[in-house]
C-alpha cells in the first residue's frame, strides 16, 4: 500500500521527509489566476512542489475537477470544462504523473446544469489523452439519488480507468469527514457485485468477514505495539477488539485525545522516522508489516513508483505505463479482466450452489398418479388439468413450495367448488406450458383445461387457441400458493361455464429469487419427456 | 537493506533517500517513452536532492503569490543553480520570475 496523507502542503511535505506517507495527492490547480492565487499558490509554485516531493522519492497526483474556479467565484466567464483543459495543461506542463480530476467535490455544479455529467466525463478523457495517470474522482458525494450516483459512476466503471474512484471510504458516511462519498462502507457489497455482473476490477477484491476482522485485528495489535516502543499513550487491549469490530468512529472506546496530540507533535518534531517505526514493529513480532513498510522505503530509493499510472505488485515491483502500456485499439483489445485476477473478482462469499438455494425435490409428492391407458374426448362439465411429463414422478414440488398433492388437491378443489368436475391427465411429449395446456384442451369435454408444469407454471387454455395464445398465464409460478392454485381451478370452470373469472393476484419479484431453481426443476421435465407417447389418462390417488 | 540490518541499527533515513543518479535515470525512462515535461520534472528532482529540506521548504514558499521580489527570485535562482549545481531549477527560478512579473504576482521592491 502507498500511504497517502491529506494534510496541508508543508506538514505533508514533513511527514514524507520522515519516510511515514510516500504518495501525496492533494496537489491542486485551477484553470485561472484568480483562483490559483486564493488557493495561494502560482502554477511555478506548484511546479515547484511536484519536483519537491520527486526529489525525496514522493509519488504525487495532482487534483482538479470542473466547477472550482466558478464555486470560488474566479471562472473568468469561462466554460468549467474549458477551465478544466487549462488545469490538465498545466498539469501536464509542471511535468507531473497524474491527476485526480472528474469535478471531485465541485460534482454537484456541473451535474445541476444540461449535460453536465457528459462534460465531467469529458475531463477525465482528456485527462487520458494527455497521457496522464487519472483517478476519474466517483469519491465525492454526486447526488441523492441512488440511481443518479450509479449511473455516473457507470461511465468510468464501463470503460475503465486508472482508478475508477480517487478513493473509496471504508468508513460508514457519517465519519467521513471530506463530505461524504458518494459510495462508502455500506455500499461494498454492491460494488464487489457490480465488479461480478460487468467484468470489471474496480480496486476491490471479495473477502471474508472473518478474514477482515483478523486484519483489523492485528492492524490495532501493531499500533499498540508501535505506540509502546514510542512511549505514547497506551492503547488497551478493550481498544483493540472495538477496532477490529467497529462499525463507526462513535463504537471505540474514549480516548485522551491532548495526550494523543501531544505525542504527535513528539513523533513530528523529533527524530522518529519509518526506521524506528519498522524496527518497533519486527521487535514485537510483527514482522511481516515491519517487511511491508521496509519494501515502501526501498520502493521510494528506487523510484520507479514515480512514472505515470505506477503500482506495486506484492513484490514491491512497479508496474506503470511504461512497462504495461494502454494498448487499447478497439474491441478486443487493451486490458482484460482474465485468470486468477477475474476469478478472484468473480468469487463473492454469497455466491452459492444452485441447489442449495431451495429443495428442488421434497422426497414425496403426496399423490400418485395411476395411468388408466391413453386419454380420451371427455364429456362437457369437465375441466382437464393436463400435467406435464415429470408431475409426481422424476419431480414433487412446485416453486412456490407446495407438494404436486397439494397443488393438484387445490386446482380440483377450485373446479368443484363451481360445481365441474376435474379430470386429469398427463402428457409425456412436451414440457412446454403452452402445449401441455393445448392437449388437455383438445381432451377437454367443455373444451377448458389447465396447463400445469410439474415446477407449478399453470396456464387456463380454450380448444381452438393456438398453443402460445391462452385464456390466462400463470407465469410466476413461485408467487401462487394454495389458495392461488384453488382460484385458478374456480376461474378455468367459470370459463367452461361462460362466466368471468375472477382476477389472481401475483407478486412480480419473485422471478428473479428463483429463477436458477426454476431452470433446474424445468431441466428435469425435460428429460422426463417421450415424444412417442400420447397423453395418458390418470387417475390421482392422494396420500392421506 | 534488511529488517535484520534495521534492528542492528545499521540503517537510517538518509539510506532510505533516493539519489540524483536514479533520478536522471528515471527522467531518462520518462523522456525514452516521449514524456518531456515528465523527464524535465525528474531532472530537477535530481538536483533538488542535494538541497537541505529548509531550503527546499524557503523555495517553494518563495514561488508563493507575492512572497519574493523579482529581485529575490533572480538572486535564489542564481544561488540554487550555482551552490547545489542546480543549473535546470535556477533556470525555472527565473522563469517563474519573468512570470510572476508579467503577472503581477511579485512582492513590489521596497524602492
Amino acid at each position: 500500500m502507498l500511504t497517502q496523507c491529506a494534510v496541508e502542503e508543508g506538514l505533508n511535505l514533513r511527514l514524507g521527509l520522515k519516510g511515514l506517507t510516500s504518495y501525496a495527492e492533494t496537489l491542486s490547480v485551477y484553470g485561472t489566476d484568480a483562483a490559483l492565487r486564493d488557493g495561494d499558490d502560482t502554477p511555478w509554485s506548484k511546479g515547484f512542489l511536484a519536483s519537491a516531493y520527486a526529489s525525496r522519492g514522493i509519488k504525487i497526483r495532482f487534483t482538479s475537477g470542473s466547477g472550482a474556479e466558478t464555486l470560488m467565484g474566479y471562472d473568468a466567464g469561462r466554460s468549467m470544462l474549458y477551465l478544466e483543459v487549462r488545469c490538465l495543461l498545466l498539469v501536464k506542463a509542471a511535468g507531473a504523473q497524474g491527476v485526480q480530476n472528474g469535478s471531485i467535490s465541485c460534482i454537484a455544479l456541473p451535474s445541476a446544469l444540461p449535460g453536465g455529467v457528459r462534460a465531467v466525463l469529458a475531463e477525465n478523457l482528456l485527462a487520458a489523452a494527455l497521457g496522464l495517470e487519472v483517478a476519474t474522482g466517483n469519491d465525492a458525494m454526486s447526488s441523492h439519488s441512488q440511481m443518479r450516483k450509479t449511473a455516473k459512476l457507470m461511465l468510468q466503471f464501463l470503460p475503465g480507468s486508472d482508478f475508477i474512484t480517487s478513493g473509496y471510504s471504508s468508513m460508514p458516511l457519517q465519519d467521513n469527514m471530506f463530505g461524504g462519498g458518494n459510495f462508502d462502507a455500506d455500499d461494498m457489497d454492491d460494488w464487489l457485485v457490480m465488479q461480478r455482473d460487468m467484468r470489471v476490477d474496480a480496486g476491490m477484491v471479495p473477502v471474508t468477514e472473518d478474514a477482515v476482522l483478523g486484519v483489523r485485528r492485528k492492524a490495532a495489535q501493531a499500533m499498540q505495539a508501535v505506540f509502546a516502543a514510542f512511549d505514547f499513550p497506551a492503547i488497551s487491549a478493550a481498544e483493540i477488539e472495538a477496532a477490529a469490530t467497529a462499525y463507526a468512529s462513535g463504537d471505540m472506546p474514549e480516548r485522551d485525545l491532548v495526550a494523543d496530540l501531544a505525542a504527535a507533535d513528539r513523533l513530528l518534531d523529533g527524530p522518529l522516522t519509518a526506521v524506528d517505526v519498522i524496527a518497533a514493529l519486527a521487535r514485537a513480532g510483527f514482522d511481516d508489516i515491519a517487511g511491508n513498510v521496509l519494501g515502501m522505503q526501498k520502493a521510494r530509493v528506487a523510484g520507479d513508483y514515480l512514472q505515470p499510472a505506477a503500482v506495486l505488485d506484492k513484490q514491491f515491483r512497479a508496474e506503470s505505463a511504461f512497462t504495461d502500456p494502454n494498448d487499447y485499439r478497439g474491441p478486443g483489445t487493451g486490458f482484460r479482466l482474465e485468470g486468477e485476477e477475474w476469478a478472484r473478482i468473480a468469487a463473492i462469499p454469497q455466491a452459492r450452489d444452485p441447489t442449495e438455494m431451495a429443495p428442488v425435490m421434497r422426497g414425496a409428492a403426496g399423490v400418485r398418479l395411476q395411468a388408466r391407458g391413453a386419454a380420451a374426448e371427455g364429456a362437457a362439465g369437465e375441466v382437464v388439468i393436463a400435467v406435464g411429463p415429470a408431475f409426481a414422478t422424476a419431480l414433487d414440488t412446485v416453486l412456490c413450495g407446495l407438494t404436486h398433492g397439494e397443488t393438484l388437491r387445490a386446482l380440483i378443489g377450485g373446479i368443484a367448488s363451481e360445481g365441474l368436475c376435474a379430470r386429469v391427465v398427463k402428457v409425456h411429449h412436451s414440457a412446454d406450458c403452452g402445449q401441455i395446456g393445448f392437449e388437455g384442451a383438445k381432451l377437454s369435454g367443455s373444451g377448458i383445461a389447465i396447463g400445469l408444469q410439474s415446477k407449478g407454471t399453470a396456464v387456463i387454455q380454450r380448444r381452438g387457441l393456438a398453443p402460445l395464445n391462452n385464456l390466462e398465464l400463470f407465469s410466476q409460478a413461485p408467487l401462487l400458493s394454495a389458495s392461488a392454485y384453488r382460484q385458478i381451478g374456480a376461474n378455468a370452470a367459470c370459463h367452461a361455464k361462460r362466466q368471468s373469472p375472477v382476477p389472481v393476484k401475483v407478486d412480480n419479484m419473485a422471478r428473479l429469487r428463483l429463477t436458477v431453481q426454476a431452470m433446474l426443476l424445468h431441466k428435469r421435465e425435460i428429460a422426463a419427456m417421450d415424444s412417442a407417447l400420447p397423453p395418458s389418462e390418470m387417475e390421482p390417488q392422494f396420500d392421506v | 537493506m534488511t529488517l535484520a540490518a534495521v534492528l542492528a541499527g545499521e540503517v537510517s533515513m538518509a539510506d532510505l533517500a533516493i539519489r540524483r543518479t536514479t533520478l536522471q535515470h528515471q527522467a531518462e525512462v520518462a523522456a525514452n517513452n516521449g514524456y518531456a515535461q515528465l523527464a524535465r520534472n525528474f531532472r530537477r528532482a535530481a538536483e533538488l536532492t542535494s538541497i537541505p529540506n529548509p531550503v527546499l521548504l524557503e523555495t517553494y514558499e518563495k514561488l508563493r503569490p507575492y512572497r519574493a521580489t523579482y529581485h529575490q527570485l533572480l538572486a535564489a535562482a542564481q544561488e540554487i543553480a550555482a551552490r547545489y549545481d542546480a543549473p535546470e531549477t535556477g533556470a525555472y527560478i527565473r522563469e517563474a520570475a519573468e512570470a510572476l512579473s508579467a503577472k503581477g504576482l511579485l512582492k513590489q521592491d521596497p524602492d
